[in-house]
């Protein structure tokens, strides 16, 4: 059990220091205008049935080669979450590398249980692909659990983060179409069996050409994507378990 | 993207295709049905329920008597019997051997591994309704791939009912069967449970003890490959279970057996008792004024495998 301990605590030193040095090490990112954006969204599951709610989204060059990633979600079936990603970024030939370490707390009020997760992992983007693999470790309290307790609450200590996305097209084009699967989104964090896939795009309301001048005018991104979780993916009998729509609008300055 | 780049994806698709395919196998070669694991072919889980609910209505829900206010369940899991199922013949003959036992037991899930088996392992239920005792059943997801719910309805009849174990000095248990083989309640099932728990929770049960295939927790890396719930349905259930004051939830599917305690419930992953492996245990659950449990071993590779080995037993 202490090996274990320690044997894990290297592994997160590691990660640390990786994450650290490759902040460090980072170079400037062509992306360096701060982006907001307020989605809309509608999903229905077995669980919850019919559920809407709100993402809000912050996408925060802070400095020339580190970009901070804030959401925050609020759903109508009593479930909310905040997410912060503290990504250091820097460019090869091609497409850039990224290393995320993301905090997300999710309160489960419907349930009284919070969900707390960290992770850690390395993403390359290019232009028609991002892959993102790592490691998150998660935890399942009681919200009402005394803290000076050791009961109430499960611990996952290890769990495979991984996610892929296919564009159709380069970021820089003013229009594109996206399809992903993975086991993480801004908001989710599911277990590494389950894969959740979706379908997206979005939609520039002003050319690229006049975005690119000098002048970097603050514009408006239209957004919209379908997500789809099965239940029972790999291993059981796998069938639909949510579906959830999301559509809004995006804000660069 | 230039014709080149499309060709490129579709190669690193092509390659990886095989990988996936592997990770999806459910069953022994050659009987793959990748289908399943991206849309289900048996019955959905709403279906099944519905089914289940219209045969339970008819036959209504089972009352056990038992002769003492301790009582001992026989429980096994993941039998996954094939072409051979030594494992299972052990627990039938332990279980029958134990004068003492409850007349009743338990097989929380995978009954069979392929399609083809189900003669294989009935033939033990046979063994055990011939001495006059019962076994009852969860399906697993092995039970309903391969398109097997119709076959698993025509032996089992119901995969989500509960029964109520009477003591002597009149107090019950309750024990309710939930069908989790594709990974989910679905929604009737959950509306069902709910209702279901807020009833009896009000009705002075001694102990609640729910019983089904797939595992809530997922806390270490012993479950392989074996997906579980989403995480919506992992919260709801374990509210609901601890809301409404569950003692015990027996579970099976990743084959190794994990105690945890949430919401004060206990969730007791069971070993599994499938031949051909090492480390294979049924259970043998206590109930009394509390619950306890012990793993008796069983197999060939365990030493003293032909004796019969049930500890309340003098040989």
């Amino acid at each position: 059990m202490i090996l274990t301990f320690i044997r894990m605590k290297k592994i997160t030193w590691i990660l640390c220091l990786l994450a650290i040095g490759t902040g460090c090490w980072a170079q400037s990112s062509s992306d360096s205008r701060y982006r907001l954006s307020l989605q809309g969204e509608v999903g229905h599951n077995p669980t919850w049935g019919y559920y809407s709610g709100a993402l809000l989204h912050a996408h925060m060059p802070v400095v020339k080669n580190v970009d901070i990633l804030a959401d925050i979600e609020l759903l109508s079936s009593n479930v909310y979450t905040a997410e912060i990603t503290f990504r250091p970024k820097f460019s090869l030939p091609v497409g850039h590398l990224y290393m995320d370490a993301t905090a997300l707390g999710t309160i489960v009020a419907r349930n009284q249980l919070m969900d707390i997760v960290g992770s850690l992992s390395l993403g390359y983007q290019m232009d028609y692909v991002n892959v993102q693999v790592g490691w998150f470790y998660r935890t399942i309290a009681e919200t009402n659990r005394s803290w000076d307790s050791e009961s109430g609450y499960v611990s996952d200590p290890f769990n495979l983060l991984y996610r892929l996305q296919i564009n159709a097209r380069p970021e820089r084009e003013r229009w594109n179409v996206y399809v992903g699967l993975g086991n993480v989104t801004p908001t989710q964090y599911e277990r590494m069996w389950a894969p959740m896939f979706w379908l997206g795009g979005y939609y520039d309301l002003r050319p690229q050409s006049e975005l690119s001048s000098n002048s970097l005018p603050a514009h408006f991104r239209l957004l919209a994507e379908v997500m789809v979780k099965p239940a029972g993916f790999f291993h059981l009998d796998a069938s639909l378990y949510n579906l959830q729509t999301r559509f809004g609008i995006a804000y660069t300055f | 993207m230039h014709m080149k780049n499309y060709f490129r994806l579709l190669s690193f698709a092509l390659c990886l295709s095989p990988i996936v395919l592997g990770l999806m196998s459910c069953g022994k070669p050659g009987n793959h049905d990748y289908l399943g694991f991206v849309w289900t072919r048996s019955e959905t889980s709403d279906q099944r329920f519905e089914q289940s609910m219209e045969y339970n209505l008819e036959h209504g829900y089972d009352t056990i008597c038992v002769a003492n206010e301790d009582y001992r369940v026989y429980v096994c899991s993941d039998a996954h019997v094939d072409y051979s199922s030594y494992n299972m013949d052990t627990f039938t003959t332990c279980y029958l051997a134990d004068h003492d036992a409850a007349p009743f037991c338990l097989c929380v899930g995978d009954l069979i591994n392929a399609t083809d088996n189900y003669p294989h392992f009935m033939a033990h239920v046979d063994r055990i309704q011939a001495a006059g005792r019962r076994m009852y059943s969860t399906p697993g997801n092995h039970d309903i791939f391969y398109n097997q719910w119709s076959i698993y309805r025509d032996y089992w009849h119901t995969s989500c009912y509960w029964l109520v174990v009477k003591l002597p000095s009149g107090a019950r248990d309750l024990f309710i069967c939930l069908d989790s083989a594709n990974g989910t309640l679905g929604q009737k099932q959950m509306q069902w449970l709910r209702e279901l728990l807020r009833e009896k929770s009000k009705q002075g049960f001694r102990h609640l003890i729910v019983y089904t295939h797939t595992h809530l927790w997922k806390i270490d890396q012993s479950q392989s490959h074996t997906s579980n719930f989403a995480m919506e349905e992992t919260y709801e259930l374990a509210d609901l279970f601890g809301r409404y004051g569950v003692d015990i939830v027996l579970q099976g599917h990743s084959h190794y057996r994990l105690t945890q305690v949430v919401k004060d419930v206990v969730y007791l992953r069971l070993d599994k008792i499938e031949d051909h492996y090492y480390n294979s245990y049924y259970t043998i659950l206590q109930v009394g004024e509390h619950i306890n449990w012990t793993f008796v071993p069983v197999g060939p590779q365990h030493e003293g495998w032909n004796e019969v080995r049930v500890p309340w037993i003098e040989k």
